[in-house]
């Protein structure tokens, strides 16, 4: 068998790069709303305050990184080639993070202009993204398991976005005809679920075994679980939110079915983290163990929830169950992947342009663990672990920790953005000296 | 006459670190047999810049062997396309 030249099409290292360093400062931007509303932030899920910074780490972070990621692994898992990667990425680039920016502030001055400026930013945005990768796909010559877990994913982005641009219509125009709580809970469970969800479990599939030489998923999960995520997602849709079918008891344990299909996903790979070929330390699987039982605890706190209505802690639960999904699951899977794939990916397109160049065996690419050393990494994780414990904590006691917990946002998320720009800087550096190798040997 | 590497306990990217090293002293007629648990597409693409040409199997147990020869090499080549027919035995 002689295989396809799949990196050959990998694009650019400005393509992903572009999306990696802008992602963390949207984190700073949330520890810093944090900081400047106080308690107040956990008075409401309906605040627009509350709203733009579930927004800032959503989309800012989360989302920018995994357009990043998804603009870098379509060629490379799938074959599938995005046209002119620069020009595009630039694009939707730009257009994502003006319309982020504008969403938060103008959520957080309740300004009806920022919110326009944001819906056509947004839109315009994500609907560049949605066509060149649902196009691309459609065109990949892979047929594997996980190309078709990335279209599902890329389906429910394009319900997620299309709900979120019809509750901000809703918002700054009030359309009373829309039940903006249904709808919002329909818009965040495609988000996290379905986008987030359904994206990092197919990223999984290859990361973990790869990176952290684990055995692979086992084919009855590949398979059919996000196939069975999906067909949840949907139907609970319906059930939910479909006036004429609505049922909440159907619709309540179709959720319930998705969640323990993530639950099965989380405890999966847990036990193939046990099993581990090569035992040494490896702080991007911290990161995943914190991911994976902030979601099995998110999972248990919804789960108890919804079967004892009566229970509810001083109705801070959806707080708690953001914080668990949102940044002691997803930010923290999200850091993780960064931090194999930054290095991973620097090491690589210096190796390639080592060797287009033909500069011999003297001059060497630095190693993966000079790039990003397990120490800064290390830090990092140790501030996002006191952001995870400090959030959850202020969601019950907002007064004596929602500064603590957004001080601490702001340094971790800080930390993360000069660990992966000192990455950067070094492959910069490594061009550099390379060009002038070259110089050197025409001039020699 | 192969050079093994078993690179199947390796995490990205000592495997293509390891192949790149021999690759640089690989000598006439000789080729690189190349032990992996995952098929190593980003390599692919460095070999065939370097100029190399290869040839990748998968045995009965899922593991992928990758046969890589220099481009004008036609003895290794023949030997490294002999024994990826039956990757197993190589």
């Amino acid at each position: 068998m002689q295989a396809n030249l799949s990196l050959e099409q990998a694009p650019p290292i400005s393509v992903p790069f572009r999306f990696f360093l802008t992602a963390p400062l949207f984190g700073v931007a949330a520890g810093l709303l944090i900081l400047f509303i106080g308690p107040d932030i956990f008075l409401s899920r309906w605040a627009p305050a509350t709203l733009a910074l579930t927004h800032l780490i959503t989309l800012g972070f989360m989302g920018l990184v995994m357009c990043g990621a998804i603009m870098q692994m379509l060629p490379v898992i799938a074959g599938a080639v995005i046209e002119r990667p620069v020009l595009n990425s630039g694009i939707i680039h730009l257009v994502l993070t003006v319309g982020i920016g504008a969403l938060a502030a103008g959520l957080s001055t309740s300004s009806s202009s920022l919110l326009v400026v944001a819906m056509v930013a947004l839109g315009f945005g994500f609907a560049i993204f949605i066509t060149a990768v649902f196009y691309a796909l459609l065109r990949s010559p892979a047929n594997s398991t996980t190309v078709y877990g990335m279209q599902l994913a890329i389906i429910a982005l394009l319900i997620t976005v299309a709900l979120g641009l019809l509750l901000l219509s809703a918002f700054i125009w009030a359309i009373p005809e829309i039940d903006i709580s249904r709808l919002t809970n329909v818009h965040l469970a495609w988000g996290i679920l379905g986008w987030v969800g359904l994206l990092l479990v197919n990223a999984a599939y290859q990361v973990v075994p790869m990176f952290q030489l684990t055995p692979r998923y086992p084919q009855w999960m590949t398979r059919r679980l996000s196939l069975f995520l999906f067909g949840g997602l949907l139907l609970w849709s319906g059930l939910y939110g479909l006036r004429p079918f609505s049922s909440d008891l159907a619709a309540h344990i179709w959720l319930f079915l998705c969640l323990a299909g993530f639950a099965v996903f989380a405890g999966v790979t847990l036990m193939l983290q046990r099993r581990r070929k090569r035992r040494t330390e490896d702080v991007t699987v911290w990161f995943w163990r914190l991911a994976l039982y902030s979601v099995l605890f998110g999972i248990l706190l919804w789960s108890i929830d919804t079967a004892f209505p009566s229970l509810k802690p001083c109705g801070r639960l959806y707080f708690l169950l953001g914080v668990c999904l949102l940044v002691g699951f997803a930010a923290s899977v999200i850091s993780g992947m960064l931090y194999k794939i930054v290095p991973f990916l620097i090491w690589f397109h210096l190796q390639q342009r080592r060797i287009s160049k033909a500069l011999d065996r003297s001059v060497t690419v630095p190693n993966v663990k000079r790039i990003l050393p397990a120490r800064a990494m290390k830090r990092q994780f140790a501030a996002h672990l006191c952001t995870v414990i400090l959030l959850a904590l202020s969601t019950l006691e907002p007064e004596w920790l929602t500064y603590p917990a957004g001080g601490a946002m702001v340094i971790s998320f800080a930390m993360l953005w000069y660990n992966i720009g000192r990455a950067t800087w070094i492959y910069v550096e490594y061009d550099r000296y390379f060009r002038q190798s070259v110089d050197e040997d025409r001039h020699s | 006459m192969p050079h093994y590497l078993d690179a199947s306990g390796m995490e990205p990217p000592e495997p293509m670190e390891c192949v790149l090293q021999l690759l640089a002293d690989l000598a006439a007629g000789e080729y690189i047999h190349m032990y992996h648990r995952m098929e190593p597409t980003p390599l692919y693409g460095v070999l065939h810049r370097a100029g190399f040409r290869w040839r990748t199997a998968q045995d009965s147990q899922g593991m992928y062997h990758i046969f890589i020869w220099r481009n004008s090499d036609a003895e290794a080549e023949r030997e490294a396309a002999a024994h990826s027919t039956d990757p197993a035995a190589a």
